[in-house]
């Protein structure tokens, strides 16, 4: 079945020429189509500033493209109401960042726990989910940590525990490996494919090849 | 040229836009001050020399000093804040490998020359500013004189740019200090990050929250003593920001309730964190509501118990008081006296005793060489001559040697009416005779007869009481409208903390959004913050400064229910102000974090 569709959607940023005196329209993404289906687990590729990182946004709603439109189980984002976008983020969607974007004023705990208080959930329930994912993926003991104490790799990791702790439907991933070592890739691998069995789909942006072996779908930009 | 020109210009302005922020709160810290003093240096020229002026000089007295300190507070922390925003961009500059002397270059324009220029051209137009409001609400008297004007505007100017001067020398002079012993880019690195783990000597770690736990004894203990109830306020301030500004107390205190931590997360993203971030900022809003309830509130206070029913006619017994060196051939009875000086230079009005029978309706006896001392100036400030034996007056030419036969407050003509009938003595008839030179007299009567008279000083009561009402009636005007103002001033700091922190909280709030917060979420979250460090030291202050100024008015003139219920109820009625205006500042700064799609 299919779960994302997206029809003639393009993405221009407009910028200011301080030099020249006009404005620059810079076209990154093109009258780009594509569906992807339910429980696929997608490869995005292509050269660096080609627009990989934007498609993704706009696929997790928070970047509106300047054409076509993208459409999540035939809801148009972008154009329904705002609390079904927002509804949208918490629930449906994990997103994590090629620079994880984690606040350095709150521990490694709490940092992964803010989708849970955001979806209202029990603190035991909570606690727990974390508790386990930190574990899964091995930075038990940086809990109490602040992000800025930590490695790039151990703060890729404390995303993805971020973007996994809702058990959201799709996976945006903004090269989650690009940080990790092949032992750290492989458990990354290993726990997406888990996912995957879920009956989750899986959008993944990388450059390593050996990553594009697991999927479903790779997809050139 | 031209070119070099503009481009210059569109420098300069693009450089303003980016300090504008520190500019605002340049703005929003000095304003207080400046308009305080400038009121305070308007009405003590609008005001009369003889009545009430003591008594507000000290409410003004006390204003100003907690606002200076007030003042360095909230300039340390913008810039702090302005130097941890440029301190990423330094460490990187460091690593790159600048040269030191390069740096330094950087630094003093970046920070110390701009500074400097934002401060002094806000302090020159805020003062400008605060100066027009004051002298349109407080300049009463008719005539302008622009030497007068230009006099007071200079000083204000001139105390408002010291200060601020003094301030960014010495927080450039600590920089400076502070990074040259270390190593720069540590120093750079590590400045936005060890807000948490801030000494590297234990020692300072400790001694902070029992430094604060000491002062706060000996508030409690100076309490006891409504002398000693002003050094009370003062070191209740100072412990607030001790216990404030020490992480370990506060550390502790999270640590003790970590479990109901969870929900807190995102409001308070540890509250100690905050606290410790802020401290500064927190004193301050503190002291504001702190000055306002119990300085401001106090002259309310006073105003209210003290002047509503005081009696006129007993502290004004004639409707005309008349003296002068006039002599008069009326059928009026008149008192002839002459003046003298003490050995510390008072004026003193001397009187024989049997005018003072007469007045007094009372007999009395004085022998030779003896003389009885009367003040009759507020009797607050009267001083029983009783250690003095002796007094050594001096008339015109002469001198002599006096014993004090009695001393007491008592008026005769009324309190206060003239600077030279305010000390009377009384001496023998034939004393009297002797010594008098340059007489002159006085008498209760109506004044159109004798007004022909150039040398006669008339006193009215009508006129005086009527006048009397009138400055007591603008002095309380004052001081309620310099309450409003700081009370307002508490919601602009807190307005300038979104403004100097705005970067950080808006990458917060981005987050949020991207991680789908919903909009009433994202208000409940964004006000749970600014409960807790804006209205929670609000609260302590208003109820901090009540309770002191209570136990003052309870040790001095007892507990009045009406008037202090009143005085609670408006404490009350100003917190559910600012309550209302916080939530204000909510709604206006989630105005400013909505986020169209595609900023993030
Ligand atoms: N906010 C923006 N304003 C203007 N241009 C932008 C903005 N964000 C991205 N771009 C431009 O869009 C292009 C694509 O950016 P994007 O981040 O999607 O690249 P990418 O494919 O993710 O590259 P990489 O593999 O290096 O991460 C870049 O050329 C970039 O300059
Ligand atoms: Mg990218």
């Amino acid at each position: 079945m299919e779960l994302y569709t997206v029809s003639e959607l393009s993405k221009c940023y407009e910028n200011w020429n301080i030099r020249l005196r006009k404005k620059n329209e810079t076209y990154v993404i093109k009258n780009l189509n594509l569906t992807i289906n339910e429980n696929e687990f997608i490869c995005i590729i292509g050269k660096s500033g080609v627009g990989k990182t934007t498609l993704l946004k706009m696929l997790g709603g928070i970047e509106k493209p300047s054409g076509g439109g993208v459409f999540y189980r035939n809801m148009e984002l972008y154009k329904c109401s705002e609390v079904k976008m927002e509804e949208y983020r918490r629930k449906e969607i994990g997103f994590i960042f090629q620079d994880y974007k984690l606040l350095d004023e709150i521990t490694v705990r709490e940092n992964i726990l803010i989708p849970q208080i955001l979806d209202g959930a029990k603190r035991e329930v909570a606690e727990n989910k974390m508790d386990n994912l930190v574990k899964l993926l091995g930075i038990k003991e940086k809990k109490f940590f602040y992000p800025y104490e930590l490695s790039g790799g151990e703060k890729q990791r404390v995303a993805i525990c971020r973007a996994l702790i809702n058990n959201p439907n799709v996976i945006l991933a903004d090269e989650p490996t690009g940080n990790l070592d092949s032992y750290n890739t492989e458990l990354i691998l290993k726990i997406l494919i888990q996912i995957k069995k879920r009956k989750k789909t899986i959008i993944l942006v990388t450059h390593d090849k050996e990553i594009c072996k697991y999927a479903d779908r790779v997809i050139y930009l | 040229m031209n070119k070099i020109c503009k481009s210059k210009i569109v420098h300069v302005l693009r450089d303003l836009r980016e300090n504008m922020c520190v500019f605002i709160s340049f703005i929003l810290a000095i304003f207080p001050l400046s308009f305080v003093l400038n009121s305070y240096l308007l009405a003590a020229r609008n005001m009369d020399e003889n009545r009430g002026s003591e008594n507000i000089e000290t409410v003004f007295l006390y204003v100003l000093i907690f606002l200076l300190i007030g003042l360095m507070l909230i300039l340390i922390y913008i810039l702090n804040s302005y130097i941890k925003i440029k301190a990423p961009k330094y460490s990187l500059l460091f690593i790159l490998g600048i040269k030191k002397k390069e740096f330094w270059k950087i630094l003093f324009k970046d920070y110390f020359a701009t500074s400097l220029l934002m401060g002094t051209v806000s302090a020159i137009t805020i003062n400008f500013v605060s100066f027009c409001m004051a002298s349109i609400m407080w300049n009463r008297s008719n005539e302008i004189v622009l030497a007068h004007i230009w006099k007071i505007y200079f000083i204000g100017t001139g105390i408002v740019c010291f200060i601020l001067v003094l301030l960014i020398f010495v927080t450039a002079g600590i920089v400076f200090y502070y990074s040259l012993d270390k190593k720069m880019i540590d120093f750079w690195e590590n400045i936005n990050k060890n807000i948490i783990f801030e000494y590297e000597n234990k020692l300072l770690y400790y001694i902070k929250p029992i430094i604060g736990i000491i002062a706060e004894i000996a508030v409690l203990v100076f309490c006891l003593n409504y002398k000693t109830i002003y050094y009370a306020a003062i070191l209740q301030v100072i412990s607030f920001y001790f216990i404030v500004s020490s992480t370990e107390c506060l550390r502790w205190i999270s640590r003790s309730n970590r479990k109901d931590n969870y929900k807190n997360i995102i409001s308070s993203h540890a509250l100690m964190y905050q606290y410790k971030l802020n401290s500064k900022l927190i004193v301050v809003i503190y002291l504001l509501s702190f000055i306002v309830t119990f300085v401001i509130g106090g002259f309310i206070l006073s105003d209210l118990s003290g002047n509503t029913n005081k009696n006129y006619y007993v502290k004004y017994p004639y409707e005309y008081v008349v003296y002068g060196e006039r002599a008069l051939n009326d059928n009026q009875e008149s008192y002839p006296f002459f003046q003298g000086k003490t050995e510390e230079g008072k004026i003193v009005a001397i009187f024989s005793v049997s005018s003072y029978e007469k007045i007094t309706r009372k007999k009395f006896f004085i022998s030779e060489k003896e003389l009885l001392y009367i003040s009759q100036l507020e009797p607050e400030e009267f001083k029983p001559l009783a250690d003095k034996q002796e007094l050594k007056i001096f008339f015109d030419k002469e001198e002599e040697n006096y014993i004090v036969k009695d001393s007491s407050w008592e008026i005769l003509f009324g309190e206060n009416i003239s600077s030279e009938l305010e000390n009377i003595l009384i001496i023998n008839d034939t004393e009297f005779e002797s010594k008098a030179t340059k007489i002159k007299n006085l008498w209760f009567g109506n004044v159109n007869k004798y007004k022909q008279g150039k040398l006669l000083h008339v006193w009215n009561r009508t006129e005086a009481v009527k006048k009397e009402k009138d400055e007591s009636s603008y002095l309380s005007s004052l001081m309620y409208i310099i309450g409003a103002f700081l009370i307002l001033e508490g919601q602009g700091i807190v307005l300038m903390k979104q403004l100097v922190n705005h970067f950080t909280t808006k990458r917060k709030y981005e987050l949020l959004y991207i991680l789908g917060i919903t909009k009433k979420d994202k208000k409940k979250y964004f006000f749970a913050e600014i409960r807790k460090i804006a209205f929670l030291p609000t609260v302590l202050g208003s109820v901090t400064g009540a309770l002191l100024l209570e136990i003052n008015y309870f040790y001095q003139e007892g507990l009045r229910g009406e008037v202090f219920i009143f005085y609670t109820l408006l404490c009350v009625a100003l917190l559910l102000m600012q309550y209302g205006g916080y939530y204000c500042i909510t709604l206006l700064m989630m105005k400013l974090y909505k986020h169209d799609l595609g900023l993030v």
